[in-house]
């Protein structure tokens, strides 16, 4: 890295540690909320110490969810719900974009750019515009409550397509040309070039699929009404005591401590090949 | 090897309404090395890329062998092609970047690993084998680029301005190498330049392209000691030709040289259509002289020492400058006046109007 070994260095340190401290409060108190019992958080005087009840509150959250209510799945169940939804959708987006992506760039057909610009202008029509209409159709098709009607919606990406269309775009000309030469048709292309030039750019797009899937919220709300298909971001929110009912904040800690862990996973074991996919295009 | 004969039939290629060639003819012999020399945008790399498959000509044919191969697809018309920035296949190592080709043709490994083999020792890429192309240097590429060909074994090579991305003293260095390898495989060669050193250094004959068509076919010392037309004669040779329009006298025997002498021609002119003609010297036809006729007076005015040679440039009648090129030896100043003369049968002549060569 290009540093300024300043003697003042220590300024950039005290600005950063104000940044850090200000973004991982908020974090660090959902996770000593989830180590004490209802009664401390309700009362309002929780310590910034953890407390003694964290194992059970993680084997509650884990095993049994916010048992009482009704709609209290377990955290296990709706964690796997989530993970199923995010790869889902972060393969599913990456698969198609990457087949629109490379139809756009490399083949002639017509009415080529009029099929791109469709798949650009969907950008500007987000799930929440068109959410009618898709919840219509997916139940029209029985796919309410199913894994399918969760994820096959999400699953175009015109983000994505773009993304890959302008990396394709940079794949000089004579590469293709000598893949002609050499014999290689528009699949073996496909598969001995493009994906493995692609891969760092697939993999910083995982990263970012895998956690937009993850905190996806209106569209699992929508469809999603039986407890065994609930994801973890619902699942939190319903949590939530309205009216009478008491709220189990620890619980909720330890359910929101839970749910960060695989998309921080993600990032942390991704972020070297992420960095490379958003900064070098490998080539 | 299969026949590698080439023949181009008239070929005619339009991007839209601009027409980039213009109907060209040429036979290519088997094991001969045609270089292909034009400025940019001459249609050069367009043909080339015409006879390798990649680009279909708006007419007529090219025939490979014997075959016309108009519609056959470029990886079924056994040529090989290096490309200006080698289009090397960048996550493979220089194994895989040859072999690919071999691979993808389903052919055994072990005449694979052979074949893979010969070219890296006649390339002389032993030890890089491993690496991918980013850790190679522009001259390593460039190997890497012919070895991709040469293993295929086709029955062309073509050639896309491949040194043109290199450095002036790797540019030699490559150039020669292509000559020995030409001389090792005699595979039939096409190659497109834009270089007149490479063009002149490598080819068996030579085509000189200007605007889409064919200006001059023939070996390089042709091209250079009577170049076809007045664009040949200007674009071949370093530093270019003294071009200067003349007086031609009535009984078509000598010109007239502006404000200068009458310079007798080897043989009487008789095809002009004009009164004035393209007169074309090149500096090195132009020698210092005594008294006597046709000897013509030029004002030094600017003296280029290059050690093995002296170019001496002066202004003829103010409106033209002549350049001339002396031994290095010479001892010449700005200002001095000097006394030149060329011989007869050095002088080109050339149409006015459509530039093609009277004599």
């Amino acid at each position: 890295m290009k540093g300024y070994a300043l003697p003042g260095n220590w300024q950039a340190h005290f600005f950063l540690v104000i940044g850090v401290a200000v973004l991982a409060f908020p974090v660090y108190l959902a996770l000593i909320g989830s180590t004490w019992d209802a009664g401390t958080i309700a009362r309002g005087q929780m310590p910034l110490y953890p407390g003694p009840d964290a194992i059970a509150n993680y084997l509650q959250t884990w095993g049994s969810g916010s048992g009482q209510r009704v709609m209290g799945a377990p955290v296990e169940t709706m964690m796997f719900n989530s993970l199923v939804m995010a790869l889902a959708i972060s393969f599913g987006k990456i698969a198609i974009s990457l087949i629109s992506a490379y139809a756009v760039v490399f083949f002639q057909f017509p009415c080529r750019m009029f099929f791109f610009w469709m798949i650009f202008v969907t950008l500007m029509l987000p799930v929440e515009v068109r959410i009618i209409p898709t919840y219509k159709v997916v139940s029209d098709l029985g796919l309410i409550d199913s894994y399918l009607g969760l994820t096959i919606p999400l699953i175009a990406s015109a983000t994505a397509t773009l993304l890959f269309r302008q990396f394709f775009l940079t794949i000089p000309d004579e590469l293709v040309e000598a893949a002609r030469m050499d014999g290689a048709g528009p699949l073996r292309f496909f598969w001995d070039t493009v994906l493995p030039l692609s891969r760092t750019n697939i993999a910083a797009l995982f990263v970012i699929m895998f956690i937009y899937g993850w905190n996806q919220y209106l569209w699992p709300l929508l469809i999603t009404t039986s407890r065994d298909m609930g994801t973890i971001v619902i699942g939190i929110v319903k949590m939530i005591g309205t009216g009478d009912a008491q709220t189990d904040w620890q619980i909720i800690m330890a359910a929101t401590i839970l749910a960060m862990l695989p998309p921080v996973m993600i990032v942390i074991f991704m972020q070297r090949w992420f960095v490379k996919g958003l900064v070098d295009a490998d080539k | 090897m299969s026949d590698a004969h080439i023949r181009i039939v008239n070929i005619k290629k339009n991007f839209g309404k601009v027409r980039v060639i213009e109907g060209v003819n040429c036979d290519i012999k088997e094991s001969e090395f045609i270089v292909i020399l034009g400025p940019s945008g001459c249609g050069k790399s367009t043909l080339l890329r015409i006879i390798a498959g990649l680009e279909t000509a708006t007419e007529g044919d090219i025939l490979i062998g014997g075959n016309i191969v108009n519609q056959v697809e470029p990886k079924d018309r056994n040529i090989a092609m290096v490309f200006q920035n080698y289009a090397l296949y960048p996550h493979m190592t220089v194994w895989n970047n040859m072999a690919y080709g071999l691979k993808v043709r389903k052919m055994p490994k072990a005449e694979i690993e052979i074949r893979v083999k010969k070219a890296a020792d006649i390339l002389g890429l032993d030890g890089l084998m491993q690496r991918t192309p980013r850790q190679l240097s522009g001259g390593q590429r460039q190997r890497v680029a012919m070895g991709r060909a040469i293993v295929r074994d086709p029955a062309v090579f073509l050639f896309d301005e491949p040194l043109s991305n290199l450095d002036a003293k790797l540019r030699v260095q490559m150039r020669l190498e292509i000559k020995k390898l030409h001389q090792a495989v005699r595979t039939t060669s096409i190659y497109v330049t834009h270089d007149q050193v490479e063009a002149m250094t490598l080819a068996d004959r030579l085509i000189v392209m200007n605007a889409g068509h064919f200006d001059h076919v023939a070996t390089p010392m042709e091209v250079y000691d009577r170049p076809a037309t007045l664009f040949v004669a200007g674009f071949i040779g370093s530093p270019a030709m003294n071009i200067i329009p003349m007086e031609l006298a009535g009984e078509g025997n000598a010109v007239k040289m502006p404000g200068g002498p009458w310079l007798p021609l080897a043989e009487r002119l008789n095809n002009a259509r004009d009164k004035t003609v393209m007169v074309g010297m090149r500096p090195e036809n132009i020698a210092l002289a005594d008294n006597g006729p046709g000897v013509f007076q030029i004002p030094v005015d600017l003296v280029e020492v290059l050690g093995a040679d002296t170019l001496v440039h002066g202004p003829l009648e103010r409106e033209h400058m002549l350049t001339i090129r002396l031994p290095g030896s010479s001892q010449v100043n700005p200002g001095d006046k000097l006394n030149f003369q060329i011989r007869p049968e050095r002088l080109h002549l050339f149409d006015r109007e459509t530039g093609v060569r009277l004599n």
